[in-house]
């Protein structure tokens, strides 16, 4: 088994080496990059059937922690930097065949594979540091891919994007700074021993500096009040960059901003915070999509509350102190909106001008329509779509664990997102339309994420089982017993106590 | 001592953060807002380098006049500092992007004030 970390070095590589060689071997260029993410998605699929017993823990520069950065490549961690890679090639698919997308090309083909290496490192580290180091990383390149093809009002929304999301980087960096200063740690690990080990820890304060930096990321993820800054961005750049905002970006921050409240939230106040900005995300959001004219910023919308379910969903789990699997069926809901919203943008693109509106239809074709109707049935969830699935068994847990206004809130949600989705996709109907105009590699791209769509709907079962799995807090409490074993701080210790 | 300059350095920290914050938001000019962002990163470091303060103790730099068997009982806490280093950069790049953006919009428009930019949009 080849070490998992070469799924982050790789791109990072190609995407420094992109200046140097893009000009000069252009097509090469793009078959090396399609090479190196199907290798990622190969070598992540090898590695699934061991991590899942056990996780894997790789300590950068042979550094133990908590001293050293620690990457964790678990069941749930493998899974979304699968979804993560996945994506990527598709975006690379779709990129083939649009050579003018871009005012430069070349910059697009540095910057991708950094930001998908980013990605995939923010979805492993297990460091608070390298979270931020991260994502700021994530957030420059999604800066650069946004001015790439220049509209009459690129300029001004990126530059509101960048006031939204540096206000978050400001408070991310001092939750951070507060957070070291009571714990001494950055590893989120050795900080989670740290909270549940010492009964005398001030976790009133210790939830204040969490919370802190939850709202930094908040942010990031877009959610409300803080969207306002953002949907300037998906309404006037180019849709592919909606896909990779939605499909990757503000998937993957979710996932570490319910990674954060299921570790280090115990202040029942806090998780209460949540839920109700979770709340008012949903019903803003959905509201706001439904009246919504322009279509790349009503998909934006959609993500909002879907990031809002998501948060809501884990902090009533963890508020209703009962074992429930709401936290696993959440990173499913993940995988599953990232792929269906990510090919809603990809056959948005067909049908839509610069400013969101619907263009000639006679250059659209069937297999767009079809993708977007099958995308919306999934993320909306309607039977016999994966989405079906879990918001079912999302309800029942919600039932069971008493919390049934929430479960109506999801169906009310539900309701709204297939009105105005389907009403959308009524308008990308063409009659008679042929795919002569679609290009193979653009089906290609729009029919690879559907096939996924497809294999989680003909055996939920599989989908089941990965979402029992994959439990955070499991893989968690290995690492910190395997933390412990290795660390050097232990050592050190030891020798002091021989020596007393 | 010991407390009174700790409580300096991050009361310092702070004023910068909250100032700069406050001049970003109510400017009304694009490059007196990236001004105001760019104290408030500063502030945000002066914080983050004062955690690993500790009085009395040395600079985390080994040399032969100095040896010790423990060195991290003599020096102050040297993780911080590297954390710094990498914030400064990312804070620089993050500004040289935002300065970029405002630059080409005032190419384009004549202007970076933002409520003539917010009529333009309209």
């Amino acid at each position: 088994m080849i070490n998992p970390v070469i799924t982050i070095i790789l791109p990072l590589l190609l995407g420094f080496l992109s200046p140097l060689l893009y000009k000069h071997i252009k097509i090469y260029f793009k078959i090396l990059m399609i090479s190196v993410f199907t290798f990622n998605i190969l070598e992540l699929i090898i590695i699934i059937p061991t991590v899942s017993s056990l996780p894997l823990q790789i300590y950068m520069g042979n550094i133990p922690a908590p001293f050293g950065i620690m990457l964790t490549f678990g069941l749930t961690g493998t899974i979304i930097a699968l979804m993560v890679n996945f994506i990527a090639l598709c975006i690379v698919f779709f990129k083939l065949n649009r050579n003018k997308d871009c005012d430069n090309e070349m910059v697009f083909y540095t910057v991708f594979p950094i930001l998908i290496a980013a990605l995939i490192s923010l979805a492993n580290t297990q460091d608070i540091f390298n979270i931020f180091v991260f994502l700021e990383i994530v957030t420059i390149s999604v800066y650069i891919l946004a001015g790439l093809k220049k509209y009459k009002k690129t300029d001004l929304s990126v530059i509101k994007f960048i006031t939204g999301t540096s206000i978050g980087a400001l408070l991310m960096l001092t939750g951070i700074a507060a957070l070291y200063a009571l714990t001494g740690s950055l590893n989120i690990i050795h900080i989670h021993s740290i909270l549940t080990g010492y009964a005398y820890f001030n976790t009133y304060l210790f939830n204040i500096a969490v919370f802190i930096i939850l709202t930094g990321l908040m942010v990031e993820a877009y959610m409300f009040p803080f969207n306002i800054f953002v949907t300037d961005i998906y309404a006037h750049t180019q849709t592919i960059n909606g896909a990779i905002y939605s499909g990757l970006v503000q998937s993957i921050v979710v996932f570490v901003m319910i990674k954060l409240i299921k570790l280090f939230i115990i202040n029942p106040m806090f998780l209460n915070i949540m839920i109700v900005i979770g709340i008012v995300t949903i019903i803003f959001s959905q509201f706001s999509a439904f009246t919504e004219k322009n279509i790349r910023r009503m998909l934006g919308f959609s993500s909002f509350a879907q990031s809002g379910l998501l948060i809501t969903i884990v902090a009533l789990s963890l508020k209703s102190g009962v074992h429930n699997e709401l936290f696993s069926l959440a990173i499913m809901m993940i995988i599953i909106h990232a792929i269906s919203k990510f090919t809603m943008f990809l056959a948005a693109d067909r049908f839509i001008d610069e400013n969101g509106n619907i263009i000639n239809k006679k250059k659209a074709g069937q297999v767009s329509f079809f993708a977007f109707i099958i995308a919306t049935l999934t993320l909306v969830g309607i039977p016999p779509f994966p989405g079906f699935y879990i918001k079912f068994r999302i309800i029942s847990e919600l039932l069971r664990i008493n919390y049934p206004w929430m479960a109506v809130i999801i169906v009310i949600s539900a309701f709204l997102e297939i009105i105005y989705l389907l009403k959308t996709a009524r308008k990308f109907f063409v009659k008679n339309s042929t795919d002569s105009n679609e290009p193979l590699i653009s089906i290609l791209a729009a029919i690879l994420p559907l096939l996924i769509i497809f294999l989680f709907s003909v055996n939920p079962a599989y989908l089941y089982r990965s979402s029992s799995e994959m439990d955070f807090k499991e893989e968690t409490e290995i690492s910190i017993q395997e933390i412990n074993e290795t660390s050097i701080l232990n050592e050190h210790i030891e020798e002091n106590n021989i020596e007393e | 001592m010991a407390l009174v300059l700790e409580i300096l350095f991050y009361l310092n920290g702070i004023i910068l953060l909250t100032g700069g914050l406050i001049i970003a938001i109510i400017s009304r000019n694009i490059i007196k807002m990236i001004i105001g962002f760019v104290l408030a990163h500063t502030g945000v470091n002066i914080i983050l380098v004062s955690t690993g303060y500790i009085f009395n103790r040395m600079p985390p730099i080994l040399n032969k006049f100095q040896q010790t068997n423990n060195p991290a009982a003599i020096s102050v806490d040297p993780v911080p500092q590297a954390l710094v280093l990498t914030s400064i950069v990312i804070g620089v790049a993050t500004t040289s992007l935002f300065m970029f953006y405002a630059l080409r919009y005032y190419r384009d428009n004549g202007t970076i004030d933002r409520d003539s930019m917010e009529e333009h949009n309209d």
